[in-house]
């Protein structure tokens, strides 16, 4: 991205005095007064909430009394000695790996049929609008309607095709369900913005590899991929940033049940927090989870930045 | 294009159509199901006898059912109606704040040769990473001292610390995909730096500006996280909450799922109409 050229010409012809003035300032100055509304609110209603909740992270509160003192690292010491610290973030790791792998394969899936030519085509380009609109709450409350064994669609269906209506958010198939709500919701996003990359393909380039006899997964492999790979690496960091702190799906839908199978780390530091009234330890897993997310948010940047470098010097 | 890829074309297009509208089309069908047919074996796919009473009830109305009776109000249309309410003055409130605030900025970022730049912008969207849950606990205890716990000022002011990274990352990619130069024919024509950027800029990005407006408003109407921890059962709860509390308590399912299709008519008919803008977001701008 590259800034414009912003330097005034020497003899800026000026109509009005206010004009004059506004001409003189730097263009750093005039910069800084645009941004400054956003840094200070910035600081006021982030960064110091956040170094607020580093603080808190380092105290332990009575519930009762209100009163806070200080114990250093002992909430964080509590959580990583705990088993159910560690079982909620395995649980939050396998849920990540769920909604990336299938919010993936449908938006570049919606993306790759948006570029062919068929009938509707702009009506289906509009339509697939709507679960993004809807936040993830929404589409949570929406899947509770698919998803019932009492009355919901996927009970319907399953009765039309006799099968037993099974309770989809059992158990055993908790996490997977919940991931579906997620990619349901995101995937249009992701569509959107691979579909943009896709169209700046040159058509040209299909036709060389057909006539080289490449075939249809080669076609994909060698002028599709390496394309999309930059947009491809943001929209995975995208949502498995979202899915690893995925809350209100999981408080609409299972509430982080049946007997704790989908209890999340989100969702144990909202119990930990808001129900058990411990906001040291809340605080203290955040942080743990806020440092899981960036670590591997910046290891896999560096890996996918890595096995693109490669690929491209195989390539040339 | 061969016979065989249009077909395998046409019958994908169908299934990412049904994928889409299935979950959406569903609720509303639960929502005009009299109670006589809900749940009742085997399960249909679309009533007999419509019943539309389930929404004049959850705005506080009496209905006629299809079968002549006059049904009283719903029991919960006031948590419904007042969520709207709340949920309508919210989101205005927080759509203008963060255009005022965010507009100027990522002009700046996106076309100014600032120092401190790009630290700025990181830093600015470095904070989208945080996890909302993290964000409630500091809040949760400034509020409780500064008595901003179940008001609509104490939403605005979290929904905030969402839309404005936000915006400000959408904004700055759409700032820079104006063409380069646009100011300095501005101020060739004699205008100032201010003036250049109102008259100018500003009209040239229209549906840019339309597409922050609308997805800082979507961001504020959808919010679930902190609504429900600082705004239950205040008289600020907003939508999302007080569908949580209808949902949780004892209820009819049909008229929870008429109330999820009141509450989501705003955001989908939004959406709807300003896909074209929205689709413009370009998250890859910034590198």
């Amino acid at each position: 991205m590259t800034s414009t050229a912003t330097v005034a010409p020497p003899h800026t012809p000026s109509t009005t005095p206010r004009a004059r003035f506004s001409s003189r300032i730097s263009t750093n100055r005039f910069g800084l007064l645009l941004v400054a509304p956003v840094v200070l609110l910035t600081v006021v209603i982030v960064i110091y909430p956040v170094a607020y909740s580093l603080w808190i992270s380092l105290t332990s509160s009575n519930p009762i009394t209100g009163r806070s003192r200080f114990v250093g690292l002992e909430n964080y010491a509590t959580a990583l000695g705990s088993g159910e610290f560690w079982r909620t973030l395995t649980l939050t790791l396998f849920y990540v790996v769920c909604v990336t792998v299938m919010g993936t394969v449908v938006a570049l899936g919606s993306a790759l049929l948006l570029r062919e030519k068929f009938l509707g085509r702009r009506v289906l380009m509009a339509l697939i609008v709507l679960p993004w609109a809807l936040s993830t709450y929404a589409a949570a409350v929406v899947f509770r309607y698919v998803y019932s064994p009492q009355f919901g669609f996927s009970a319907a269906v399953s009765e039309r095709l006799g099968l037993d209506p099974s309770n989809i958010l059992a158990q055993g198939s908790v996490i997977p369900a919940l991931a579906l709500v997620h990619a349901w919701q995101f995937a249009p996003l992701g569509a959107y913005f691979l579909l943009a990359t896709l169209q700046m393909i040159p058509e040209d380039l299909y036709k060389l590899a057909k006539v080289d006899g490449v075939r249809l997964m080669g076609r994909f492999r060698y002028v599709t991929l390496p394309y999309i790979r930059l947009p491809m690496a943001i929209f995975l960091v995208l949502i498995g940033g979202q899915a690893a702190t995925a809350f209100d799906l999981i408080y609409f839908l299972t509430s982080g049940g049946p007997g704790g199978s989908s209890r999340t780390l989100s969702f144990f530091i909202y119990e930990e927090t808001f129900q058990n009234q411990r906001l040291g330890s809340g605080a203290a897993m955040s942080w743990i989870l806020l440092v899981v997310v960036v670590a591997l948010t910046v290891g896999y940047y560096k890996v996918a930045l890595r096995v693109g470098n490669r690929d491209m010097k195989e390539e040339t | 294009m061969s016979i065989r890829r249009k077909v395998v074309v046409h019958v994908a297009a169908v299934v990412l159509a049904a994928w889409t509208l299935i979950p959406l089309v569903w609720v509303a069908i639960v929502s005009i199901t009299p109670p006589n047919e809900f749940a009742s074996r085997p399960l249909r796919f679309w009533p007999k006898v419509p019943d539309l009473t389930n929404y004049p009830r959850l705005l506080g109305r009496e209905a006629t059912s299809p079968s002549g009776k006059v049904l009283e109000p719903s029991g919960h249309s006031s948590l419904i109606v007042h969520g709207l309410i709340n949920s309508a003055e919210v989101a205005v409130v927080v759509t203008a704040i963060s255009l005022i605030v965010c507009v100027p900025a990522a002009y700046a970022l996106a076309r100014l040769n600032l120092r401190w730049r790009e630290a700025g912008l990181l830093t600015i969207i470095a904070t989208r990473a945080l996890p909302p849950i993290a964000t409630t606990i500091p809040f949760f205890a400034l509020f409780s001292s500064l008595g901003l716990s179940g008001t609509r000022t104490g939403l605005v002011i979290t929904h905030l610390t969402i839309t404005v990274p936000l915006l400000v990352w959408i904004g700055t990619s759409f700032f820079a995909s104006l063409p380069a130069g646009l100011e300095r024919m501005a101020r060739v024509d004699g205008c100032s730096r201010f003036r250049a950027v109102t008259k100018v800029v500003v009209p040239a990005s229209g549906p840019s500006i339309t597409a922050m407006a609308v997805i800082a408003f979507l961001t504020s109407w959808n919010e679930f996280t902190f609504a429900l921890i600082f705004n239950t059962g205040s008289t600020a709860q907003t939508f999302p909450p007080a569908l949580a509390s209808m949902f949780f308590q004892v209820s009819v399912p049909t008229e929870v799922a008429a109330a999820t299709c009141l509450g989501l008519l705003p955001p989908l008919l939004l959406a709807a109409v300003f896909q074209r803008y929205i689709r413009r977001v370009n998250f890859v701008g910034i590198q």
